[in-house]
């Protein structure tokens, strides 16, 4: 910033909604500055020692008594709002979660802190440096008369105007600077750590990528399919006299192109739904629908669920409901309606799921295309550090996925 | 008779196009390859005039396929690109590498043959709107310097090619005979220093000479 418009600072509006904020400040900070006079206070008149010893323990308590609120987070949150309203700049625009880590909550009560010390000098100007900077001037002009006052008595009229204007220019700038601070101190401090930026920058990327994944599986695998539809069907029509058995021949591709269609297309709606708006999101809280649904199709299912299942995030959470999702129907898919072990157990760490199934003694003519979805889902679970397993062990096909907590 | 080869991964699309060009009575299919590195040499032998070139190919794809044809013959065949999706990236590459027109794979049969017969006689544009967008979805900013001069006459038988005008109806439009409007047009694709009419087109689009507003 050059000179100039830094001199300018002091008539900008920002300043003075700034100088709000640090008065709000200044005013919270008021009873915590009262419980550390309180020691001084009762040392009074005592020896010097004594009266030194009790502000030296005051200062002590109000640093307490401060980093005690401190690390509320309510604090936290009413200086969220406070910040956005009257400090304004990049926070405004930044979506600043209700629940945070321990580490943000340390970078809230420092800033909580800074915001009652500033607030409190700021305040201190406020009450006594602003009008005595106006008292001398009114002096220097003869309107107030100060001669009563044995510190300034004799003094000459300019050195009372010097110093009047000195306490304006320390209130003033006093007042930009801090403010100034608090603006610089408010997005590093009450904002998203750079590891929850990067956490959800990591979130989007992957959302988009998987949506690219997505449009080119539809493109090569149903835009594939429809065009030997369109060709086989244009052909078909066009031979249908003259070559009737080539036309039968060209009717059995469009069946089976466009049964295969149909599956991807299935597997691909199934992801999208589960990309979908909140609200349509399912989790394991879904759990029991799900097993309920399975059970309708057939499956008979021991289900055994340990853990803390309902405390796990919402993004796991989701992403375990679709890979049992995918266990279940995929064991309904290539054996029929055949017992299966289900079991969920969660931990602090991880969620493992464990689905498995007796070996069909015969299997089940496949469906164009099974295992689209499991490789779907596998991918998907990888691309957040899991593990996807799916073989045959004893006679059974057992499917175990495991989902950290955190990637 | 007009010679047809077939490129193509994927049986069941060859099957079905040789079929439905088989079935005209001034169309034959001559020859099918299944990817770009079969193309040259079954030119060489079986001497079609218009391919029909899949976009998307293992090994040697359809843009460089084209490249490739039209570098080794003094008088290539035209290529036809055949596309799944019109949007495709790959098609617009495959028209400025040298084809000379494109087709999607939802045509009909009878779009498939016409656009063979349109591009084999070389008279007018396929699909001109298409063709439009594409351009203009595809131009930067500014246009690329233009290195031509054309007659007022050549001027308004670009414009019209551009629109899609045959050649018959160009020369009702200008008031003058199919003939002269045939020389304008290869007096306008030796100036452009391009062989057929789209690339001329192409290249009126991307000189900003017509623009797709």
């Amino acid at each position: 910033m050059n000179p100039g418009r830094a001199l300018l600072q002091v008539l900008a509006p920002a300043t003075w909604r700034r100088w709000v904020y640090l008065v709000l400040g200044g005013a919270v900070f008021t009873p915590y500055l009262l419980v550390g006079v309180y020691p001084v206070v009762a040392a009074w008149g005592g020896r010097t020692a004594a009266v030194t010893a009790a502000a030296a323990g005051g200062v002590v308590l109000v640093l307490a008594a401060i980093a005690l609120t401190a690390m509320l987070e309510a604090v936290r949150q009413l200086e969220v709002v406070a910040a956005k309203l009257l400090l304004r700049g990049p926070l405004t625009s930044e979506l600043i979660p209700s629940s945070v880590s321990g580490a943000d909550r340390v970078r809230a009560g420092a800033f909580f802190a800074l915001h009652l010390l500033c607030g409190g000098l700021v305040g201190f100007a406020t009450i006594i440096v602003l009008p005595s900077g106006i008292t001398f001037l009114l002096a220097a002009v003869g309107v107030v008369d100060l001669s009563g006052d044995s510190a300034w008595q004799g003094r000459s009229q300019p050195v009372m105007a010097l110093v009047g204007a000195g306490c304006l220019v320390v209130f003033a700038y006093g007042t930009v600077l801090l403010g100034a601070l608090m603006s610089w101190a408010a997005p590093r401090l009450l904002g998203r750590s750079s590891t929850s930026r990067l956490a959800e920058m990591e979130r989007v990327t992957g959302e988009l990528s998987e949506r690219n994944r997505l449009a080119r599986e539809l493109h090569d695998s149903v835009g594939h399919a429809l065009s030997i539809v369109t060709i086989q069907a244009g052909a078909a029509r066009k031979l249908l006299d003259a070559d009737p058995e080539f036309a039968r021949e060209s009717l059995a591709a469009v069946e089976q192109a466009a049964s295969q269609a149909l599956a991807d297309l299935d597997g691909a709606l199934a992801t999208l739904r589960d990309d979908g708006p909140p609200g349509h999101r399912r989790t394991l809280d879904d759990i029991d629908a799900l097993i309920g649904q399975s059970q309708a199709a057939g499956l008979v299912i021991e289900a055994e669920l340990a853990g803390p299942i309902a405390a796990l995030p919402e993004p796991v959470s989701r992403d375990a409901f679709l890979a049992t999702q995918e266990g279940l129907s995929n064991v309904l898919r290539h054996a029929g309606p055949v017992p299966v072990a289900l079991r969920l157990a969660a931990d602090d760490d991880s969620i493992r799921i464990h689905v498995s199934n007796p070996m069909p003694a015969r299997p089940l003519p496949a469906r164009p295309s099974g295992g689209r979805g499991l490789r779907w889902m596998s991918e998907r679970i990888q691309s957040r550090g899991g593990t996807v397993a799916a073989r045959e062990v004893d006679g059974r096909w057992r499917l175990d996925v495991t989902i950290p907590v955190e990637p | 008779m007009t010679r047809v080869l077939i490129v193509d991964d994927e049986p069941l699309i060859r099957r079905g196009l040789r079929a439905v060009v088989d079935a005209e009575d001034d169309l034959e299919v001559v020859g099918e390859a299944v990817d770009g590195t079969e193309v040259v040499p079954l030119i060489r032998r079986e001497r079609p005039d218009v391919v029909l070139m899949d976009v998307r190919m293992p090994r040697i794809d359809g843009i460089r396929a084209t490249e490739l044809l039209l570098a080794a013959f003094d008088e290539p065949p035209h290529v036809i690109v055949v596309t799944t999706f019109e949007n495709d990236e790959y098609v617009y590459d495959a028209l400025r590498a040298g084809a000379s027109g494109f087709l999607l794979k939802r045509a009909g049969p009878e779009q498939v043959v016409d656009a063979i017969r349109i591009v084999a006689r070389g008279e007018s544009l396929l699909f001109p709107a298409a063709i439009r967008s594409m351009a203009g979805s595809h131009l930067g900013t500014p246009p690329r310097a233009r290195r031509w001069s054309l007659t007022e006459r050549e001027e308004q038988v670009l414009r019209l090619v551009a629109q899609g005008a045959s050649n018959s109806e160009i020369a009702q439009e200008l008031f003058v005979t199919v003939e002269t409007v045939k020389t304008h047009v290869s007096n306008v694709l030796a100036k452009l220093g391009v062989r057929d009419r789209l690339q001329a087109v192409i290249e009126a689009y991307e000189t900003g000479f017509i623009t797709t507003r």
